[in-house]
């Protein structure tokens, strides 16, 4: 059995936000953040957080690296306390938060790493062949020894993740880390990790995207409004679905709101949900219906789609994924 | 608490690498401290007519006629001291506002060993612009012979045992930095505030009587007033062990209550979640 290296209990985090209202007045404002988080992660395995934005993913990490205190409840990594024992912590994970915000630009790619390995006492004599190995493992020789601020958003994070293996942790802190990238970038990051892992590295990411989460997580925890609200292997939790599948459509219609509560008023269709997405049509709206049959119910769903006056451009029945176990527990879509 | 040497040097080197990446940054570091000390030259010399008329009226209180070499000692140690006191605040501003402060939490370095980095880099650039000008300036008005001098030596001692709880004092005023967000109405305030109580360009004996006595709070008069004894033969604070003796208590208080009051602002941002945020 392998070991587990982070066990969160109960961790609650509220944040105190001031709302300007007016020239000198402000507005108290309280953000829960976490409510009652639990969970852990074994050794070995890619452990993904997924939710949308503000669902408190970087609040969870964050309490996890050390860098927030939980106002209530408990974590241990690596057999240690974050809040006793935050120093422990800290030498022993690597962490890609905050992507390019988080490096020098006014120091080369290299020196970065030189700056960063030094800070987790990587030794002089091993620092430079392991930033070698990483700059040839990330495939980053071209733009390593340029200045930070000459680099596109994809190659500063892609040195953000360099710079999480610097100190080669057995465990590792990813948040969102293809977030800026290019779908070929992102692809090489996601090959990466699973390389990591092949090495016996433990990996705890964060993401909003679904398709990220399914390509490489063994288990995945589904967190919505500080809640963990499922949490199992991918194939696990498409099987809470109980056999219901999707259908997904790109519309353009006038009235989105009323279109979808009368999708979710025919027989079989239990959520639905949309949301507006890029594609090359430029911004439209994708709708996502979740029901016990999809081939069945596709006609109808056309038909009300039609009588609404609404424009299909792309409809089909989908197999479950991730997006529906979301759709299922939530309500909503991911992104 | 374990300080690694390699940490402090590479936070040095990469402050070190980053301000040499600004165009003009040498020139104007080195133009700096020599500026500060002119103005209050040539403010004197066109109060007192001239130089001889100057000195004359600045030994009623001063105890010297020396009154340009006594203004040089005070600007140049005034300059290193504000220097390191504010440095290590302004590099954690500069930091938050770069997004990178996060980073270094992230990491098992210390506050000693990001306070040291930091200021080693001050201290270092500080040091040597400031040994520029005071060198130019004594050979400009013939006072090269007090560089020579072995009281310049024991001087140089005084600034350096001063520099302990100045150090303190910044990691205080990193830790109100941190907290307030905001340093530079803190920073202007203060850096005007020391040069009136320090006694930078005058003697603290002129001051008001409430305001000598807050002027020895401050390690910097003490390191301005007592080198400038050492190497002028005018009087002391009070007397030259019991300034040393202020100075070490003050060397043994400042860094542990600095080092404190981060701890708890440290605790307290982890606590709202706004280690990162300005």
């Amino acid at each position: 059995m392998s070991d587990v290296v982070i066990v969160a209990e109960n961790l609650e985090k509220k944040y105190e936000t001031k709302v300007p209202v007016g020239l000198f007045r402000r507005k108290r404002k309280i953000v829960h953040a976490l409510r009652g988080v639990s969970l852990s992660v074994e050794e070995g395995e890619i452990f993904g957080l997924l939710g949308p934005n503000g669902a408190g993913k970087t609040t969870l990490i964050k309490i996890l690296t050390t860098l927030l205190i939980p106002d209530a409840g408990k974590a241990i990594v690596l057999g240690f306390d974050v809040v006793k024992y935050p120093d422990e912590v800290k030498r022993r994970i690597g962490v890609m938060l905050m992507g390019e915000r988080a490096l020098y630009w006014k120091l080369t790619g290299r020196e970065n790493l030189e700056f960063f390995g030094s800070l987790y006492r990587v030794p002089s004599k091993i620092l430079k062949d392991r930033i070698n190995q990483i700059v040839d493992f990330l495939k980053i020789n071209e733009f390593i020894d340029r200045l930070v601020e000459t680099y596109s958003s994809g190659q500063k994070v892609l040195l953000a993740f360099a710079k999480a293996l610097i100190n080669d942790a057995p465990l590792i802190f990813l948040d969102e880390p293809t977030v800026a990238l290019d779908p070929r970038r992102a692809l090489d990051i996601r090959q990466k990790i699973l390389s990591l892992k092949s090495e016996g590295k433990t990996i705890f990411l964060t993401t909003h995207i679904m398709q990220e989460a399914e390509e490489l997580c063994d288990r995945v925890a589904i967190i919505d409004n500080g809640k963990i609200v499922a949490i199992g292997t991918p194939e696990e939790l498409k099987s809470t679905l109980k056999g219901r599948s999707a259908i997904e459509v790109d519309i353009s219609s006038k009235n989105m709101e009323d279109l979808a509560n009368k999708i979710a008023n025919i027989d079989g269709v239990h959520k639905v949900a949309w949301k507006v997405v890029s594609s090359e049509r430029g911004h439209i709206t994708r709708l996502r219906a979740l029901c016990d049959s999809p081939r069945q119910i596709l006609p109808q769903v056309v038909e009300v789609i039609l009588e609404n006056d609404a424009k299909i451009y792309y409809i089909k029945p989908e197999e479950p994924t991730l997006e529906d176990v979301f759709l299922y527990y939530t309500g909503k879509l991911l992104q | 608490m374990k300080v690694s040497l390699q940490a402090i040097y590479s936070i040095f080197r990469a402050r070190f690498r980053i301000y040499t990446r600004y165009s003009g940054w040498l020139i104007l570091s080195f133009a700096y401290p020599i500026f500060m000390t002119l103005m209050p030259i040539f403010l004197a010399i066109s109060v007192g007519g001239s130089i001889q008329t100057a000195s004359e009226a600045f030994s009623v209180y001063a105890g010297t006629r020396e009154f340009v070499f006594y203004i040089l000692v005070g600007s140049t140690i005034w300059s290193i001291s504000v220097n390191i006191l504010w440095d290590f605040g302004m590099w954690l501003y500069e930091e938050m506002e770069a997004g990178t402060l996060e980073q270094l939490f992230l990491t098992p370095a210390s506050v000693a060993e990001l306070l040291l980095g930091a200021v080693m880099y001050t201290l270092v650039v500080s040091l040597i612009t400031s040994f520029i000008g005071l060198l130019i300036a004594s050979t400009l008005f013939g006072y090269l012979h007090y560089l020579l001098s072995i009281e310049f030596i024991i001087a140089i001692g005084i600034i350096v045992l001063g520099f302990v709880p100045l150090m303190g004092m910044a990691v205080f005023f990193g830790a109100i930095v941190l907290k307030i967000k905001e340093p530079w109405a803190f920073f202007n305030f203060f850096t005007a505030f020391l040069v009136f109580i320090a006694g930078v360009f005058y003697p603290i004996t002129i001051l008001p009587p409430l305001a000598r006595h807050i002027a020895i709070i401050f390690p910097a008069t003490i390191q301005i007033c007592d080198s400038r004894a050492v190497l002028l033969h005018i009087d002391y604070i009070f007397d030259p062990a019991i300034d040393i003796l202020i100075l070490i208590s003050y060397a043994i208080f400042w860094p542990i209550f600095g080092g404190i009051m981060f701890r708890r602002v440290e605790s307290e941002l982890k606590l709202k979640g706004s280690i990162g945020a300005h």
